[in-house]
């Protein structure tokens, strides 16, 4: 995974954080909307409905025990307005003179309940349109009483109040997901800065570690715990280090005691028993380039990759070399070596290394081509960060079923049991040192034959 | 010549004593780190051989503070360890070579004459031609010629010749031709170097009375007689 995904990557969980916690937020604050806003026009609703009845009850009694001249004091006949302009009565007395008053409103009876009530003035043009809350009551001896009471000011005050609530819940909508924002930047921001610290110790030194330097505690702790693991990648790499070290000496020391002391005893022993001394120090030297080729590996794969800064190797040099190297081997058995190389960047290399894995591809193409066969050798780019060495042969090329087998330790494919002379670690190592230069290498059919593909990276992920 | 052997295996060490012995140099043993510095500031040496894990003090500190002093002794290291760097570490530090155990009396042998003689009188370094038993190899116009008669060769089969005649009369082993001849240090599996003497000879030696390149068995080659 590269640094830009790894960035797009916590840039995605940063805004799933912010949006989750913002429709969380959202919902809260709508529902506190809804219910403030419900219980708002429910107490309004029922303190209009508590001022009809309250009135209409008052003037009932009044009719009941003072007659209609008293109600008529208090109402007028046709419609009366209080003093705060809130309240309209409406008196109508049914098969009386009313018809010689000359109406001056009219209005749609709805019956009670928070209604739209139109009430018209008839003596202008003008219309009014005004809701009303209102309650009709049939008297005895014909009276209708109407009461309506106005609302539209205690709406607006309602209205009002509901709306700044809404603002308030907005705003601190809007700050509080600023907020969240803000400190989620900053704490993926500070796995960000880690997780391109850790590349970059990986990359170019085990022993480097985080700095500490960061405001959150979350991003602090994560920073001790990253320093301490990698304390122990180090004491472990260390320990594999040094066994193998201590396994260098004590092995390769009576090993080179016992060469010792053969080469002593040969020039001592009969002239007919020379030559076993012979074969037990070309044992001996076997054994050796084994245990030699083995800790190389090991040593390789448990150690820290080459470091981006190391020093530039030109690749076609090497492999000119190694060709150059081979080429008499090669013409002896029958076999056409053909290097055709394009001209491209250096890459950060161990030059012996790099020629002991092109000397081991270069030697098992030779072995397993037989005469008049043609090794084709390539340099070339492949893509816009990818250098290819391709060694291709006519020989007699490895199963698919085998691709894989042949890079294990002291495996021999069958074919070469025998046949060969070889210790059947070859090409693990040619792995192990392409691992070493972070490349891949690839075993494909060459239609007959092989062919091994060395994929080298050019530019390797800067920092950022 | 006197050699110092710094190297704490006394195994190994009665080993090379043994066998420088019987080439006829003389040689002396130190088995730690301190008693080896003190050892080689006490007297002059033509040539150290150093251990690198030593008790007490390291090999490779050994040979930085004789370096640091601006002892130029020629110094070989020994060494146990195979890895990567140890041998560019080593040769950094002022070492002139780099051996690795375990190595057999001929390579150990063959490497010492060789940095000792690096150090021999300077004159050797402004001849402009090799010669030896009728084989003159021109070392401005590189052009060889064997009693008279031009010899064609390959870059690298002349780099090859210049090699073998600029130590003629001593032993030369594989490994030393493909670091000094090639440049490279790693084990080639096959003995690519055998195939490249080989071409070589058929050029120089084939067409002649007696040989000039001769195969010393167990060791390497060796350029004319010992």
């Amino acid at each position: 995974m590269n640094s830009s995904l790894l960035r797009s990557w916590l840039q995605t969980l940063g805004l799933q954080l912010v949006s989750g916690l913002g429709i969380a937020l959202a919902a809260m604050g709508i529902t506190l909307f809804a219910v403030f806003a419900l219980v708002s026009y429910t107490n309004l609703h029922s303190s209009l409905q508590a001022d009809v009845v309250g009135r209409t009850q008052f003037l009932t009694e009044v009719y009941y025990s003072h007659g209609i001249e008293r109600l008529t004091q208090i109402v007028g006949r046709q419609g009366f307005s209080d003093d705060s302009g809130r309240v309209l009565y409406f008196l109508e007395v049914q098969g009386s003179e009313a018809d010689a008053l000359a109406p001056t409103f009219a209005y749609r009876d709805s019956g009670a309940g928070l209604v739209p009530f139109v009430l018209s003035n008839l003596s202008s043009e003008e219309q009014l349109q005004r809701k009303m809350f209102a309650e009709t009551k049939v008297l005895d001896g014909g009276v209708v009483l109407t009461v309506g009471r106005f609302f539209q000011d205690e709406l607006d005050a309602i209205n009002y109040l509901i709306g700044n609530v809404a603002l308030v819940i907005a705003v601190f909508w809007l700050g509080a997901m600023l907020t969240t924002a803000i400190a989620t930047h900053r704490a993926l921001m500070g796995a960000h800065r880690i997780g391109t610290e850790l590349r970059a110790i990986m990359q170019h030194n085990l022993e480097g570690r985080l700095h500490p330097d960061t405001a959150s505690p979350y991003v602090r702790e994560l920073v001790e715990v990253g320093n301490e693991m990698l304390e122990y990648v180090s004491i472990s790499l260390q320990g594999v280090r040094s066994v193998s070290d201590n396994i260098a000496h004590d092995l390769r020391t009576p090993l080179t005691r016992l060469r010792n002391k053969l080469t002593q005893l040969k020039p001592r022993v009969p002239r007919e028993h020379q030559g076993t001394i012979d074969e037990l120090l070309s044992d001996c030297d076997d054994l050796l380039a084994s245990f030699n080729a083995l800790l190389r590996i090991s040593m390789l794969e448990a150690g820290s990759q080459i470091r981006t800064d190391a020093k530039q190797v030109s690749l076609r040099v090497v492999i000119q070399d190694v060709v150059e190297m081979y080429e008499p081997v090669a013409h002896n058995s029958g076999v056409l070596l053909d290097f055709q190389a394009e001209y491209v960047e250096q890459i950060p290399g161990e030059t012996d290394l790099l020629g002991q894995m092109f000397a081991n591809i270069l030697d098992n193409a030779i072995k397993f081509t037989p005469s008049g066969g043609v090794i084709g050798i390539r340099l070339e780019r492949s893509g816009v960060e990818k250098l290819r060495v391709v060694i291709a042969d006519t020989g007699i090329g490895i199963p698919e079923a085998d691709r894989q087998q042949v890079f294990r330790r002291f495996y021999r494919g069958e074919p070469s049991r025998g046949e060969h002379k070889g210790h059947g670690l070859g090409l693990s190592l040619v792995q192990a040192i392409a691992f070493y230069h972070r490349a891949t290498v690839e075993l494909q059919d060459n239609h007959p034959g092989l062919r091994v593909v060395v994929n080298f990276p050019v530019s390797l992920p800067k920092r950022t | 010549m006197r050699v110092l052997l710094i190297e704490d295996d006394m195994s190994v060490a009665d080993f090379v004593a043994s066998e420088l012995a019987l080439k006829g140099h003389n040689c002396e043993c130190a088995s730690s780190g301190t008693e080896g510095l003190l050892a080689a500031n006490s007297a002059r040496w033509d040539a150290l051989i150093v251990d690198r894990m030593l008790p007490k003090l390291d090999g490779l500190s050994v040979v930085k503070s004789l370096r640091d002093k601006g002892d130029l002794t020629p110094v070989l290291i020994l060494s146990a360890l195979g890895e990567v760097d140890d041998r560019v570490k080593g040769l950094q530090i002022g070492a002139d070579d780099y051996l690795v155990k375990p190595f057999s009396s001929e390579e150990l042998l063959a490497r010492l004459e060789a940095i000792h003689r690096r150090l021999a009188p300077l004159g050797a370094d402004f001849r402009t031609t090799l010669e030896a038993q009728g084989l003159r190899l021109d070392l401005i116009s590189q052009e060889v010629r064997r009693e008279g008669r031009v010899i064609s060769l390959q870059p690298r089969e002349y780099r090859l010749l210049e090699y073998l005649m600029r130590h003629a009369g001593k032993i030369v082993t594989r490994s030393m031709l493909l670091e000094n001849v090639w440049g490279y240090h790693f084990d080639p599996q096959t003995n690519v170097i055998d195939v490249h003497i080989s071409r070589l000879r058929q050029k120089i030696d084939r067409d002649f009375d007696y040989p000039l390149v001769h195969t010393v068995r167990g060791a390497g080659y060796r350029f004319g007689d010992e």
